[in-house]
C-alpha cells in the first residue's frame, strides 16, 4: 500500500469540507482559498481546486460573483449558498464526531501502550 | 535568440518564448483531455487559465516581459501535473456518472480486437464484450439469438472474424482491455460531437432530461465507437485486398506489354497466320521511325495507367511507401504518350489520305439464257477457313506474307441485275495512298484471280500485292451482273466471299447458298427454296395491325396537341 496514496485519499475527503469551511467565514477568490489550504498543507497541487469549485457550484452549494481587480483580469469571488451553509453545518458536526472517534481510538491505543 | 509567441490567457496578454509556448499548450491540452467529459469543462479550464495568468504576472513582476521555460516549470509545479489531479477528477466522475468509471474514458483507450484467450469460435464475442464492458456471456447470447433472425448473426460474425484483428501481442491485449493509446481522429471528433450534444441536452433540460440526455449520449457514443472501429477495420481490410488486386493486375499487364515489346510475341493473331506487331507496323508505316513512335505511344498510353494502378495498389498495401512525384512523373509520361500518338496518327493518316479504284469490266459470254445455271464457287483459299465459319470469317481482316507478297483474305462478291442482256463482271480494285497517283498505282498492282469455264466460275478468296506497296486499305470487290432470266447456283463454298447480294426474297446471304437463283425484274429470286424459308414476306401481314395501331395513336396525339394549341391561342386572345 502506497503511503502517498493513502494520504491523498485522506486529504481528498476533507478538502471539500475545508473549502466550504473557509468560505463560511466569508467570500474568497481562488487564490485566497489556495493560500489558506496550502497554509494548512491540505493541498499539494492547485489544479485540484478548480474542478472541485466547479462541481460544488454545479450542485448548488457555492455561488460566485465577478469582481474587478486592480492587478489583472476580473476575479471570481466564491461564497456559500443557503444550501451550502446547511451542508457545511452538517459536515462540521459529523467532522467533530469523527475527530472525537479517531481521537478516542488513538488515545486508547496510547493508553494501552503506556500500560 | 528565440522566437516568441503572444498568447491570451484568462483575458491577459503574455509573451512566451517558443519552448514555453509549446510546453504550455501541451499542458493545457492534457488538462482539456482530462476534463473533456466533465460538465462545466470550459469553466474549469477558464479558471485554470486565469490562475496560470495570475502566477505568470507574479513571476514577471515588472522587470521582465517574456515567459520562458523556468517560469512555466514553476507554474506547473504549483498547479500540478494532470496526473496529480486526476484523483479528484475521478471522484468527480463517480459523483456525476454513477459508481462505474465513465465508458468514454475507457473507450478512448480501447480498441476492438478478437480475444483469443477467451474464445469459443474466433474470440469475436469476447472482444466485443471487452469493448463495451459486458460479460462475454451476454454478447454470446445476443449472437446466438440473432442467428435466429435469418442468420444475420452468422453473417456478422464472419465479417467481424475476417476484419477484426486478433490481440496477439501484450500491447494489443492491453489495448483491447483499455490501456492508453491514441485513437483515430474520427473517433475523437465523434466523441466531441456526442459530448457536446449530451452537454447541450443537460444544459437545456431538467434533471430528468439531464440524466437521460447523458445516458443517451453515452449509449450513442458507445455504439459509434464500435461502429467507427469496425468501419476502420473494414476499410483497412478492403483497402488491402483492393491494393493486392490492383498490384497484381498492374504488374501482370505491364509484364505482358514489356514481353510483347522485347520478345516478338505474336500479339496480333490472324486467321491461320500471324504477324508480330513489328511486321504489321512495317507494313503500315512508311518509315520505321514512325513505327517506333507509335508503338512507344501505345505502350505509354496503355502501360502507364496500369503502372499507376500497380503503384496505387502498392501504396494501399504499404501506406508509408509513397514515392514523391511518382504520380506526377507517370502523368507526364502519359501525356507524352498522347502527344506521340497524335503525332504518329497524323503521319499515318497522311499516307492513307487519298483513295483510288481501278475498275475492269470483263464480259462473260458463257452465262446467259441459253446456258442453264452457272455455279459460283470458291477457288483457292490460302487461309483454309472451314466452311461453317466462312461467312463470318470474311468480316475479319485476314493477312499473310508469302515471299515478297502480301495476301489479303477478304474478297467481296455480289450479284446485281445487268442493264444489258449480257452477263458481265466488274472487278473493282481499290487502294489508298498519300496522293491519287500513288493510290492508283497501289490499286493497279493488286493481283486477283478467278477461273471461268463453261458452267462455273471459281473466285479466289484472296488477292495479293507486293509487300513494298505497304498496307494501304487495299480492297477487291467483284460485281457480277446478270441479265434477266439468267440463273446461277450458289455453291456452299461461296459463303466465303458472297456479300450483301440483293434478292427479291430478302434472304440473308449465308442462307442463300445451296440454292438456284434466277435474275428477275425485281432482283434474284430463289428457284428451289422451301416455302418456310420465305416467311419473311408473311411477317408483313402480322406486323400490319401493330403498324396501324401506332399510326392511330400518333393521330390521336396530334389531334390532342392541336386542341391544346387552339385552347392556348383562345386564352391568349381572351387576355
Amino acid at each position: 500500500m502506497n503511503i502517498e496514496n493513502s494520504k491523498a485519499q485522506l486529504r481528498k475527503g476533507i478538502l471539500e469540507f475545508c473549502v466550504l469551511a473557509i468560505l463560511k467565514k466569508g467570500e474568497a477568490y481562488p487564490s485566497e482559498l489556495l493560500e489558506a489550504l496550502k497554509g494548512a498543507k491540505l493541498l499539494v497541487v492547485e489544479g485540484t481546486l478548480y474542478p472541485l469549485l466547479t462541481r460544488l457550484k454545479n450542485v448548488g452549494l457555492l455561488t460566485y460573483r465577478w469582481e474587478e481587480s486592480q492587478s489583472g483580469p476580473p476575479r471570481k469571488y466564491y461564497s456559500l449558498t443557503e444550501q451550502g451553509r446547511t451542508f457545511c453545518g452538517e459536515l462540521s458536526s459529523s467532522w467533530i464526531e469523527l475527530r472525537d472517534a479517531v481521537d478516542t481510538i488513538m488515545n486508547q491505543e496510547n493508553a494501552s501502550e503506556i500500560k | 535568440m528565440k522566437k516568441t509567441v503572444q498568447v491570451n490567457l484568462g483575458g491577459q496578454a503574455f509573451v512566451l518564448d517558443e519552448d514555453a509556448y509549446e510546453a504550455l499548450s501541451n499542458y493545457l491540452n492534457q488538462i482539456t483531455k482530462l476534463y473533456n467529459n466533465s460538465p462545466g469543462k470550459d469553466e474549469i479550464l477558464h479558471d485554470i487559465e486565469a490562475r496560470i495568468a495570475e502566477l505568470f504576472s507574479e513571476r514577471l513582476g515588472g522587470s521582465r516581459s517574456v515567459i520562458s521555460m523556468p517560469d512555466l516549470d514553476y507554474v506547473i509545479q504549483i498547479m500540478g501535473r494532470p496526473e496529480q489531479f486526476e484523483e479528484s477528477s475521478e471522484e468527480f466522475e463517480s459523483e456525476t456518472q454513477g459508481s462505474s468509471k465513465s465508458f468514454r474514458e475507457d473507450a478512448k483507450n480501447k480498441r476492438f480486437y478478437r480475444d483469443l484467450d477467451d474464445q469459443v469460435i474466433g474470440g469475436v464475442c469476447s472482444g466485443i464484450a471487452y469493448y463495451v464492458g459486458l460479460d462475454p456471456l451476454w454478447v454470446r447470447l445476443a449472437f446466438a439469438i440473432s442467428i435466429g433472425f435469418g442468420g444475420l448473426g452468422i453473417f456478422l460474425y464472419i465479417v467481424l472474424l475476417l476484419v477484426v484483428p486478433e490481440a496477439k501481442t501484450t500491447a494489443e491485449k492491453l489495448h483491447m482491455k483499455g490501456q492508453p493509446i491514441d485513437i483515430s481522429g474520427i473517433g475523437r471528433s465523434i466523441e466531441k460531437e456526442i459530448s457536446d450534444f449530451g452537454e447541450r441536452i443537460s444544459r437545456e433540460g431538467g434533471p430528468f432530461a439531464r440524466r437521460s440526455g447523458k445516458k443517451l449520449a453515452r449509449g450513442i457514443d458507445r455504439f459509434l465507437y464500435l461502429l467507427a472501429d469496425i468501419l476502420r477495420n473494414v476499410f483497412n481490410a478492403v483497402g488491402k485486398i483492393l491494393g493486392g488486386v490492383f498490384l497484381l493486375i498492374g504488374v501482370f499487364v505491364v509484364v505482358i506489354l514489356i514481353s510483347g515489346l522485347v520478345g516478338s510475341a505474336d500479339l496480333i493473331h490472324f486467321h491461320s497466320s500471324s504477324l508480330d506487331v513489328y511486321e504489321l507496323g512495317d507494313l503500315v508505316f512508311d518509315a520505321s521511325e514512325w513505327l517506333m513512335l507509335s508503338i512507344t505511344s501505345v505502350l505509354l498510353l496503355v502501360g502507364i495507367p496500369f503502372i499507376a494502378l500497380a503503384y496505387g495498389g502498392f501504396a494501399l498495401l504499404f501506406p508509408n511507401s509513397r514515392v514523391p512525384y511518382f504520380g506526377l512523373a507517370l502523368f507526364g509520361l502519359w501525356f507524352l504518350g498522347i502527344v506521340m500518338a497524335i503525332f504518329s496518327g497524323f503521319g499515318v493518316m497522311k499516307s492513307f489520305s487519298k483513295a483510288e479504284a481501278v475498275i475492269d469490266t470483263i464480259p462473260l459470254q458463257s452465262i446467259g439464257l441459253k446456258h442453264g445455271s452457272i455455279t459460283i464457287k470458291l477457288g483457292e483459299d490460302p487461309f483454309n477457313i472451314p466452311l461453317k465459319r466462312a461467312y463470318y470469317a470474311n468480316n475479319d481482316f485476314m493477312m499473310k506474307r508469302v515471299g515478297d507478297n502480301i495476301l489479303i483474305g477478304n474478297v467481296d462478291v455480289t450479284v446485281l441485275p445487268s442493264t444489258t442482256d449480257q452477263a458481265y463482271m466488274e472487278l473493282v480494285r481499290s487502294s489508298r495512298g498519300p496522293g491519287y497517283s500513288e493510290a492508283r498505282e497501289n490499286a493497279k498492282s493488286i493481283d486477283y484471280l478467278f477461273t471461268n469455264d463453261s458452267n462455273s466460275i471459281s473466285f479466289n478468296a484472296y488477292f495479293s500485292f507486293p509487300s513494298e506497296n505497304l498496307l494501304r486499305s487495299q480492297e477487291v470487290e467483284v460485281k457480277l451482273y446478270l441479265p434477266e432470266g439468267a440463273s446461277i447456283y450458289l455453291d456452299e463454298t461461296s459463303k466465303r466471299f458472297i456479300d450483301d447480294i440483293p434478292n427479291a426474297t430478302n434472304m440473308y446471304d449465308p442462307e442463300m447458298v445451296g440454292h438456284y437463283w434466277m435474275m428477275e425484274v425485281d432482283g434474284l429470286r430463289c428457284m428451289d427454296c422451301d416455302s418456310d424459308t420465305l416467311v419473311v414476306e408473311e411477317y408483313d401481314h402480322l406486323l400490319q395491325p401493330a403498324v396501324d395501331e401506332v399510326r392511330h395513336a400518333a393521330e390521336v396525339v396530334r389531334r390532342e396537341a392541336e386542341e391544346l394549341r387552339d385552347m392556348a391561342r383562345e386564352q391568349l386572345q381572351g387576355k
